[in-house]
Formats: structure tokens, sequence, C-alpha cells
């Protein structure tokens, strides 16, 4: 729950932010390398025989006591990308709806069809759905 | 149409990255791989299932039992588009070595670029030709399983979007040296439309 709350303060300051480029520009691969680097000797010290997917490589280091500060950080750095990524992917129809109808008129839905007539167009849409693509990394 | 000419032509420059996946992590961005995965429009539906059951198959055929210059399992693979990816696994096990998380987000940032978000994936993992030849085909899906998790969990990707096939060592790279690291490998494969 508090988890939520905190991904949607977080989103509301990406998008209302103006000009805020980090956020935009930090991408999945950028952000678990991150985990990589920071948490390299915590990952071999607690987690050696954990595999990355099903989350299962953020829980570990998140359930164990003695993972560093620096790997703490990043891995709630990391999981605020996440949930702030899952929740921009969320908003982006209802915060775009009206530049996609605009722009996107004739364009038949399905196939992704949308999503690449909406990428050609991104220079004519309305800053808070720029802000929201680039929050939800559709770029 | 002119634009269909341009992404075939960035598709065949970075061909060459496939062949050379130690080059292909140090040098891979994004762009790469969104150039790489864009579709052709007349690519068919890749049957998944019918090849899982050809690789099964052709454990017994003895045409197939010499390792050296083992004929492909699928030509139909190799058409479509695709990048290849060094990803470094713990010896003999499907486990990612941190040093490779960022290719994995890699593929993660470029499945949710819009020119890539109306397609489907298939992650095939490759291994070389040393060993059992039935464990390495085991070992190879579970290795390209454990990316399509990943890319499903902790990344988001909708997981009808990707599939997973082990081809063990059955579609070399370099099928002159079975036993070359070159052949270790993950393709990421666009299989058409969703």
């Amino acid at each position: 729950m508090s988890r939520g709350i905190a991904a949607w303060a977080l989103l509301l300051t990406i998008i209302a932010a103006p000009g805020i480029a980090a956020a935009q520009t930090i991408g999945f691969a950028d952000a678990i390398d991150r985990v990589a680097a920071h948490c390299n000797q915590d990952i071999d010290k607690f987690c050696k025989s954990v595999n990355l997917g099903r989350g299962r490589i953020l829980q570990c280091l998140d359930s164990k006591a003695g993972v560093s500060g620096q790997c703490k950080t990043t891995i709630a750095e990391v999981r605020a990308l996440l949930a702030a990524r899952a929740e921009a992917r969320r908003q982006v129809p209802r915060v775009c709806d009206a530049d996609i109808r605009r722009l996107c008129a004739g364009v038949q839905a399905g196939d992704g069809n949308l999503m690449e007539c909406f990428y050609k167009a991104k220079a004519r849409v309305s800053q808070p759905c720029q802000r929201a693509v680039a929050a939800a990394g559709y770029e | 149409m002119r634009l269909r000419w341009i992404i075939t032509a960035a598709a065949a420059l970075l061909l060459p990255f496939a062949a050379l996946p130690t080059l292909a992590q140090i040098n891979l961005s994004k762009t790469d791989l969104v150039n790489s995965l864009q579709g052709l429009e007349d690519a068919t539906r890749f049957d998944v299932a019918g090849l899982r059951a050809r690789v099964v198959q052709s454990l017994n055929d003895p045409k197939r039992a010499s390792r050296v210059n083992r004929e492909p399992i699928s030509d139909q693979l190799n058409k479509l588009a695709q990048i290849t990816i060094a990803i470094q696994f713990d010896f003999n096990s499907a486990r990612i070595r941190p040093a490779s998380y960022r290719s994995v987000g890699l593929m993660a940032d470029s499945l949710y670029h819009p020119y890539l978000m109306g397609y489907r994936f298939l992650v095939v993992g490759h291994t070389d030709a040393v060993g059992n030849r039935e464990s390495n085909l085991k070992l190879s899906q579970q290795r390209a399983d454990v990316i399509r998790a990943a890319l499903i969990d902790p990344f988001g990707i909708d997981a009808r979007r990707i599939e997973a096939i082990g081809l063990g060592e059955e579609q070399l790279l370099n099928r002159a040296q079975p036993e070359a690291a070159q052949n270790r490998r993950v393709q990421l494969v666009n299989i058409g439309k969703i």
C-alpha cells in the first residue's frame, strides 16, 4: 500500500516537474546495471544462487540484514523507477487520450498501429502527454 | 515503402553484430536493438511449438549425429528480424551473472519502443557443442526461460508478447567449430504481429 503511494508521488513528481531529464533518460538497462554495480558484492555474499527474474534478486537483497547501504539505496531507487514506470503505463491512455484522438484519428487500433502513429506525431502532442510517455519509457 | 527499405538496410548493416556477440555486448545500444528488431511487413507467424517438437525429434536423427557442420534446425529463424546478445551465465547453470543484467534491461527497454510494441518476440538460447547434447538442450531452454521471466518481472513486459525456446547445440553459429565460444549466445527474434 505505502509502496503504491510512493510510486504515485514519484510519478507525479516526474510528470509535474518540467524538464526533469534524469527520469526520462534512465532506462531499465541503466537502472538494473546500477544494481549490478552497487550490489555485486552483496549478491555474491547473500544471494549467490538467486537468479534475475520474478523479482527474486531484489527480494533477496531486501530480506538480508547485512546488505550495504549503497546497495539498499540503489534497490529503493530501482523499485521506485519500476513502480513509476508501471503506473505511467497505466496512465498514458487517459493522459494522452485527447492527443491520440486528434493526431491518429483515422488509424485502426490494434497491431501497435496507434503506438506507431503516436510516436511519429510525438513532437505535436501536449506537454502532459509527452511527460507521461517519457515516464512510461515509450521512446 | 521507402521507410521499409531503410529499415531493411539498417537491419542489414547491423547484421555483422549478430556474428560477433562479444563486440555486440560492448557496443550494443537500445537503438541497435530497435533497428534490428523491426518486423518486416511480410513476416509470417513463427511456429514455436512446431520448432520445439522438431528439436526433440532431431536428437534421434542419424543425419544430425555428427557435431561438425550439423545443419541448422531452423532456416526460417535466421531470416527473421533479430539480434544476438551475449549474456553471461554461470557455468552449467541458468543463473545470469550481474555483469549481464544490463543486457537484459536493454532488451526490456527496446521492447517498450513504440515501433516494437505491436510485435511478439522469441528468446532463443544456444549452447556450444560440448558435453551431453540433451543436457545442452535442457540448459539452453532454462536459460531462455530465465530471460523471459526477467523481461516479465521485474521489467513488466506483457507475458503474451514473449516466448522462449532452447535450441541447445542444434543451431550453431560456427558450425565448423562446434566447441567455439561464439556458439554460446542468446537471440531475440521478432516473430510477427500480436
